[in-house]
């Protein structure tokens, strides 16, 4: 556990965020099940409505903006959370159905599930007992 | 990048990340906005001691199931401990959290706050 006390009157940062992942932000946590595609992002304090989501063939589009909602006279000591528009392109593996993408934002957490199309999904092949 | 992780493993490894935040000050407090997504208000735990203030907060378990095809980021609980000094009340310390974000309400004591001079005419 991180037992260091800071002294934040001394620190000094940068709205830096948007850097700290190298592949861009936000970061992505993604799986593949037998149905589909499971894209996660840590998205704190945004709204869906701020949020856009767009999916083009193999591509799944995130992109937002950070409402700002400090005026310009407020005194920070200490600036470390995402500011501004963001904008994330991940290139998905499978073709998915476009129509049945669910997303939700829970407690700054986005869950996108897209289902593998129907060509995509694994089958499970029979096989015949030649002979015997 | 790690495509497969045994769920058991990754228990033990739980890890402990220091969130990012943002602090502002107005002429009557301190305000603090922490990033603690995917948090249980419930679960967040705030220690004011003395001049310091420690925040934690433990993770739920996000499970998808599946193979790991990108790993970018942690899952894990949320730890800081700073000092904010001596012109803080205590007793009026309010918190609150939305969307994966806890606003914590710093007020100053009477003291620390400013006050206006104002200057007589002869």
């Amino acid at each position: 556990m991180d037992q260091v006390i800071e002294d934040l009157w001394r620190s000094i940062s940068s709205p830096s965020i948007f850097s700290q992942s190298p592949a861009g932000y936000p970061a992505l946590n993604v799986w593949e099940s037998g149905d589909g595609l499971h894209v996660e992002a840590e998205l704190p304090g945004m709204r869906m409505q701020d949020l856009d989501l767009e999916v083009k063939g193999r591509q799944l589009t995130v992109a937002g903006e950070y409402e700002q909602s400090d005026d310009e006279k407020t005194r920070y000591h200490v600036r470390e959370r995402g500011v501004g528009n963001f904008k994330r392109v991940l290139h998905l593996p499978v073709d998915v159905d476009a129509e049945r993408i669910e997303a939700k934002l829970e407690n700054g957490v986005l869950t996108v599930d897209l289902p593998k199309a129907e060509t995509a999904r694994a089958r499970k092949i029979e096989v015949r007992r030649v002979g015997a | 990048m790690q495509t497969r992780t045994n769920e058991a493993t990754e228990k033990a490894q739980r890890q402990t990340y220091r969130p990012n935040l943002d602090l502002f000050e107005s002429d009557a407090e301190l305000t603090l906005r922490v990033d603690l997504p995917g948090v249980d208000p419930d679960n967040i735990d705030i220690q004011f001691e003395k001049d310091t203030l420690s925040l934690s907060a433990e993770t739920a378990e996000r499970s998808h199931g599946g193979r790991a095809l990108l790993t970018e980021y942690g899952v894990g609980d949320y730890a800081r401990t700073f000092r904010v000094g001596d012109m803080i009340d205590p007793s009026g310390i309010t918190a609150d959290y939305d969307s994966g974000v806890l606003t914590l309400h710093l007020p100053k004591v009477a003291a620390a706050q400013p006050h206006r001079i104002a200057v007589r005419a002869n």
